[in-house]
């Protein structure tokens, strides 16, 4: 008898097709995106040289920075969404020659491993991932299938404090590696298995990833292509909240037991639905619009869990890694040998060898974002990468404001961290669209810098009366309008058929942690890998909101303010005042979304 | 009490070593005499000290505490077949030997200049 979870009333749920290609609509997108760019120009250009308020240049100049910084990401986003260029299908490999130069040598099918990587999670849960990876098709009898659970916790039953991962392998008939330490976190448990196991291909999935039947008979086939290292597949969280009824909410929260006011309410409120993917978790934008429009640049990276690759290709990354390591620890001695004393030839063997000795092969980098970084590194070394369009696997989203704030903390320290240390832009190898992609990702995790001056400018308009422009003018609208306008129609027809509300939402409401991650990164800290929880956990979540309540609030003190203000016929700019009016509005309906994902639970609580 | 300690780390590099060994089997695998060549690092005695333990006439053998590996039937490596052999040399060092490959024929030592490896991994 399996163990009842939260999503298993979901596990019908289908995932959703990809968006079909159409070469007309990237055509446009491509017309749009250039017209967007030359109005952004146009715009940027008039309010630099002409909309600043010489009285309030303090005022000004942030916000007119902050346009500037983001319409960079307008034009990032325009090459990274350029075009669409899906790799081509093909039957699923059979014998190793088909996806390797043999030299002359015998041929053999190709072996396949699928590790399951695991720390904390339920063991019943990864039971569930075991099971359906024991599932999976392959075409040909003869390939040998390995599935192994990659156990970072040690549960192998040493402690009885801890369930058992060890027993659900065996019970399960699968393999179970663990290691006695956690050096490398993900990437370092990855590293161990691939140690220990010689699939030619391995599938990489997370303790909560569930493959479907198919997911290699859909995905080995790109590898007949020879430098393609990976192909990953889209995450898709099967366990989104769905819409909730308004009078449902109502109801739930008042704890109404009147026949007569649910009726009320249902009538009211009954027909309007709220709430649906509260935490602003579907990927499909990510996964169906941002990295499937990669494969153009060849810059679609890994994503982790639901991704499949050569271990050629990452054992060569991991011997160039360890060569170029032990190079540049030999040109450090040598440098320390002129700089300094004498040091003997015995001892620089001594040193040397101790290099070799100290000095890991590691195939994938150990990094809180390795898998981002990884696939930098074997971009730059000339491999190709896969973004599958299919969905092939699910998984489980976050259920709450905390997970959800450390998961995405981590990525974006991860992502910062490697902006700082080894930042795309100079890595040799790279072609400057792969450059600009990586970028293109980086970047966007420095949002709230301007995302902050964006918020608290109708605030300080409130408050100040002071316009950041000289004037609310028909100049104004005339460079401001059709460049908005034309950005919409941009971004609509690179995302087409999908919805970018709730991410456009979570953009703007997400400024206080990205920020943090930033502060933090800048500070020097070091990242840590959080495992993202798999349950919820509805406690704590306040103490992340503060800000925006703060924001919020001082929006609506500061509308309050002017309101007054306009009443009593004191107010000295009324154009202003209905433009950040309207602003702040946006402001609040964004900042909202948080400050109720923190307070949200499930209707009904059944599980 | 030396013999102890020398006989646990003997024991954790055994493991490793035969994982290694699993590794260039898998990689090196490709060629014809797979069985032979795998039998050959085995019958190396790795694990011994060099000098007290017959010398495999076929295979690598110990000197003076240099292992010699002969490569006259390895035609083809690849990425992971090396990554093999520096774990291979690093598992050595610790144990305080090096390591020779011979025989290595061209192809393989343009593989091995290719990645870098020519002034770690001595090859003749």
């Amino acid at each position: 008898m399996l163990k009842q979870f939260y999503f298993d009333k979901f596990e019908d749920r289908k995932p959703y097709s990809a968006i079909p290609d159409n070469k007309y609509r990237s055509l446009l997108f491509q017309f749009t995106g250039i017209v967007t760019i030359g109005l952004g120009i146009a715009y940027l250009n008039w309010r630099w040289r002409f909309s600043l308020n010489p009285a309030a240049l303090w005022f000004s100049i942030p916000l007119v920075l902050a346009e500037t910084l983001s319409f960079f990401s307008t034009v990032m986003v325009v090459i990274n969404f350029w075009s669409n260029k899906d790799a081509e299908k093909t039957p699923p490999v059979h014998y190793l020659s088909e996806i390797e130069d043999l030299q002359g040598m015998p041929d053999r099918p190709i072996k396949i491993d699928v590790f399951i990587a695991s720390y904390n999670e339920d063991v019943e849960l990864v039971r569930l991932s075991i099971i359906d990876a024991k599932n999976l098709n392959y075409p040909f009898p003869d390939v040998e299938i390995k599935i192994y659970v990659l156990d970072d916790g040690r549960r192998d039953g040493r402690d009885p404090a801890k369930e058992n991962m060890k027993k659900v392998a065996e019970e399960e008939q699968v393999n179970y590696l663990i290691r006695e330490h956690n050096q490398g976190y993900k990437a370092g448990n990855l590293k161990n298995a691939m140690e220990k196991t010689n699939g030619d291909l391995f599938a990489i999935l997370d303790a909560d990833t569930r493959a479907f039947p198919d997911f290699l008979v859909h995905t080995t086939g790109y590898f007949k292509k020879q430098k393609v290292a990976w192909v990953q597949t889209p995450q898709w969280f099967y366990d989104i909240t769905d819409a909730e009824k308004l009078s449902s909410i109502i109801n739930s929260k008042l704890k109404l037991t009147n026949k007569k006011l649910i009726r009320l309410s249902d009538f009211l409120f009954g027909k309007i639905e709220v709430n649906e993917d509260i935490f602003g978790n579907e990927p499909r934008l990510f996964y169906d619009v941002i990295l499937r429009k990669r494969n153009f640049h060849n810059a679609a990276f890994c994503c982790g869990a639901g991704s499949i690759h050569r271990r050629e290709a990452v054992m060569s990354l991991a011997v160039k890694g360890f060569v170029e390591e032990i190079k540049k620890l030999e040109f450090d001695l040598i440098k320390k040998k002129s700089d300094q004393l004498k040091i003997h030839p015995d001892s620089f063997g001594d040193l040397k060898n101790s290099f070799l000795l100290h000095q890991e092969l590691i195939p994938f980098k150990f990094h809180a974002s390795e898998d981002i970084y990884t696939s930098m590194m074997m971009h730059a070394d000339k491999w190709e990468s896969v973004h599958h369009p299919d969905v092939e696997c699910k998984m489980l989203s976050t259920q709450d404001v905390d997970s959800w704030i450390k998961q995405h903390q981590r990525y974006a320290e991860g992502s910062l961290d490697i902006a700082f240390k080894d930042n795309p832009l100079f890595i040799k190898g790279l072609t400057w669209r792969q450059k600009l992609c990586y970028f293109n990702t980086i970047w966007s995790y420095f949002a709230p810098l301007w995302i902050l001056v964006f918020l608290f400018c109708p605030i300080v308009f409130f408050f100040s009366l002071t316009l950041p422009v000289k004037a609310y003018s028909f100049d104004f609208f005339k460079y401001f309008l059709p460049f908005q306008i034309m950005n919409t129609i941009t971004i609509t027809l690179g995302c087409w058929g999908i919805s970018t509300k709730r991410g456009d939402q979570y953009y703007i409401s997400s400024f206080w942690f990205m920020l943090m991650a930033l502060y933090s990164i800048a500070r020097g800290k070091k990242v840590k890998f959080n495992v993202t929880p798999k349950d919820r956990n509805f406690s704590k979540s306040t103490e992340h909101i503060l800000p925006h309540v703060i924001i919020i609030g001082l929006s609506l003190l500061g509308v309050a303010y002017n309101v007054v203000l306009l009443m009593i016929g004191h107010h000295p700019a009324a154009s202003g005042f209905a433009a950040n009016a309207f602003w702040c509005i946006f402001n609040i309906i964004s900042l909202s979304v948080i400050i109720r994902a923190a307070y949200w639970k499930p209707v009904e609580t059944n599980y | 009490m030396e013999t102890k300690s020398r006989d646990g780390l003997n024991k954790s590099s055994e493991d490793k070593i035969n994982t290694y060994i699993k590794s260039i089997n898998a990689s090196i695998g490709l060629q014809e005499k797979k069985e032979i060549v795998s039998k050959k690092i085995r019958s190396n005695e790795l694990f011994q000290s060099g000098g007290e333990n017959p010398i495999d006439e076929l295979s690598g053998v110990c000197i003076d505490g240099i292992h010699y590996y002969d490569f006259k039937n390895i035609h083809f490596i690849n990425n992971t077949g090396m990554a093999g052999l520096i774990d291979l040399l690093k598992c050595l060092l610790q144990k305080g030997e090096k390591i020779q490959f011979v025989n290595v024929n061209e192809k393989v030592k343009n593989k091995i200049k290719s990645m870098g490896l020519e002034n770690i991994l001595n090859c003749s």
